[in-house]
């Protein structure tokens, strides 16, 4: 993100900067040109010949330096523009040595100021200030400098012929030194201002999708940008849904267990009176005793089966697959449900299979969550003398997808047509059941539905009201495709 | 030499702390009880019970972490523990068990009378 900005600028800066140049040696040019033709002699700016080739080399280079610039930005590399512009203020600084050892530094130190002006925008704050401070020490061995550089050039070009400032330390000096570090320093806060408004554009650009200073060159850049700005977004958002999700999986756990506390503690106190702990009580007392009870108990299945939905819903219902038998499951739910059929007159039966079942990939817990909730069904709503019948078919294991059918049969009050379609939402109770058991949450079957999903099977049923009714559930005997996500 | 056992009731909730601590008497037990994780540790140590029954969501320092430190405690080790939480998450369960209780019973999902069947159990 940040460095394809950087890229830009950089490019940017690098395209200026070239720019820049011609503009200062036309400049020269043209004070050079003026001076001779003026014939000015106390000008500050009076160049020697050797110093229109030297200006004239640096034009030439500049126009390489120009188209350059031109290839390298379809080249797209972060690593050639950072190259370029180190190149880029190298020449400058050989120019103004060159330029400095010609004209005197009277007049070169200036052009010294522009190579450290741009180091402040190509490079961090401190590249501009210690740049100054080198050549400051340099203005201060000037004629050091000065001389060697002399015979370097004298050695290079014949007809060079140039002055020496023969004195070691001028007091003179000390003012270039100063305006030269101070230009180190403003380059290097230009540059800090330069780079905030770089991040300033980025972050809006971020904001807005758009580019305010689009140089219609980079598209791909800005379509980059865009997408990771939308990225960006989505991950922000997402994690807020994290948090919330989050948030409300606490608060629902939190409330629930804190539910819990005071409805064992009314759950207790109804059970010691029931059981005259606390003294007798009278018939009329009993009944309404019941009565609290009975609804004290049907709040905490409640709170129970709310806190199994918030785990389903939130992925939190871990179901683990193991090959099991599921003739045994039936057996033991069977026989655990004997107890209160009986208590209720009702026959209770399973018709074991004769052929040999498989084992079947499921999760056993689960599996005998969804037995008890049919069951307990059952028996809730079939009345006194009534049958209830569950079966085991294999017919379906022959086919592609291996599967068990599960059925659990009634000839209890049934399921009116009308109210079908909605017997597996949550909280719904078809009327009559809510007359023949008003201590049902609706939950029940809702948890059932979720767990047969997840083994990837099916579960429906068939009713007629007054008949009875016949539930079905199929699991795949092998490892299930999970047709919906938890 | 008192031939009855003693119970410790670790609770803070008052209404069930008294209940069960009434009902455990009925029983014929003798009862210490503690509102939190500090003083359920100094009380532990001064009565030495022969079973801890302990509330896991408490003021204070956690039932996890008093559990912890039952066991750790070389005096108090062997004292069978039932976690008697309203807490019923699987991953709670297995935390309390790992810790080395020796039962977990969700409060809501049990009657005093079950309770006073597993404290008689665990307390053999």
């Amino acid at each position: 993100m940040i460095d394809s900005q950087s890229y830009r600028t950089k490019l940017a800066a690098n395209d200026s900067l070239i720019t820049a140049r011609f503009f200062y040696l036309g400049a020269l040019l043209i004070m050079i040109f003026s001076s001779y033709l003026l014939a000015a002699q106390s000008s500050v700016l009076t160049v020697p010949a050797t110093g229109l080739y030297l200006i004239s080399f640096f034009l030439g280079l500049n126009i390489f330096f120009f188209l350059s610039v031109k290839w390298l930005s379809g080249k797209k590399s972060f690593t050639a523009v950072n190259v370029f512009s180190y190149v880029q203020i190298a020449a400058d600084f050989i120019f103004a040595s060159l330029f400095t050892v010609l004209s005197g530094l009277n007049a070169g130190f200036l052009v010294f100021l522009l190579p450290i002006f741009f180091a402040g925008m190509f490079w961090p704050s401190y590249a501009p200030i210690t740049l100054s401070i080198l050549f400051s020490a340099a203005v201060a061995l000037y004629s050091t400098f000065n001389e060697i550089l002399g015979t370097v050039l004298v050695l290079l070009i014949p007809s060079f012929n140039i002055e020496f400032n023969s004195a070691f330390f001028d007091p003179s000096n000390a003012i270039i030194i100063i305006i030269i570090l101070l230009s180190g320093f403003l380059s290097a806060y230009l540059g800090k201002i330069a780079k905030e408004r770089d991040t300033l554009i980025s972050v809006c650009q971020y904001k807005l999708g758009g580019d305010p200073h689009d140089h219609k060159r980079e598209i791909d850049d800005k379509s980059k940008r865009i997408i990771q700005a939308k990225e960006f977004e989505v991950e922000r958002a997402n994690e807020r849904l994290s948090t919330l999700e989050k948030a409300k999986a606490d608060f629902v756990s939190v409330t629930t267990h804190q539910l819990r506390t005071p409805l064992a503690g009314i759950k207790w106190t109804f059970e010691m009176l029931l059981k005259g702990q606390v003294g007798e009580s009278n018939p009329n007392q009993r009944e309404i005793l019941e009565k609290g009870y009975a609804s004290t108990e049907r709040m905490i299945r409640m709170v129970n089966e709310i806190l199994s939905i918030e785990k389903i819903e939130n992925e939190r219902f871990e179901v683990v697959f193991i090959y099991s038998d599921m003739v045994k499951l039936i057996e033991n739910a069977v026989i655990e449900f004997q107890a209160p059929a009986i208590g209720k007159g009702l026959r209770l039966s399973f018709a074991r299979p004769e052929t040999n079942i498989p084992l079947v990939m499921m999760d056993a817990d689960k599996v005998r969550m969804v037995l008890d909730n049919l069951i307990e069904n059952a028996i809730k709503y079939t009345k006194i003398g009534g049958d209830i019948n569950i079966s085991l078919d294999s017919r379906r294991l022959n086919s592609a997808r291996p599967a068990v059918e599960v059925t659990v049969k009634d000839n209890g009050i049934g399921i009116s047509e009308k109210f079908q379609d909605d017997i597996f939402t949550k909280f719904y109770r078809g009327p009559n059941a809510r007359k023949a058991e008003p201590g049902g949450t609706g939950l029940g079957l809702f948890i059932s539905k979720t767990i047969i999903e997840a083994h990837g099977g099916t579960i429906w049923f068939e009713s007629e009201e007054n008949t009875g009714t016949v539930f079905h559930f199929s699991l795949p005997v092998h490892h299930p495709e999970r047709g919906e996500n938890l | 030499m008192e031939s009855k056992k003693k119970i410790l009731i670790v609770e803070d909730d008052e209404f069930l702390r008294s209940l069960t601590a009434k009902r455990l008497e009925k029983e014929g037990y003798g009862v210490a009880v503690a509102v939190d994780g500090e003083s359920a540790l100094v009380t532990a140590m001064d009565e030495k019970p022969d079973l801890i029954l302990l509330d896991l969501l408490l003021p204070g320092l956690d039932g996890f972490e008093v559990l912890g430190k039952f066991k750790a405690n070389a005096n108090l080790k062997k004292v069978p523990v039932i976690v008697f939480s309203n807490l019923g998450q699987k991953e709670d369960i297995e935390k309390a068990k790992l810790l080395g209780a020796d039962q977990y019973l969700i409060k809501a999902n049990f009657t005093l009378d079950d309770v006073m069947a597993k404290v008689s159990e665990a307390i053999k």
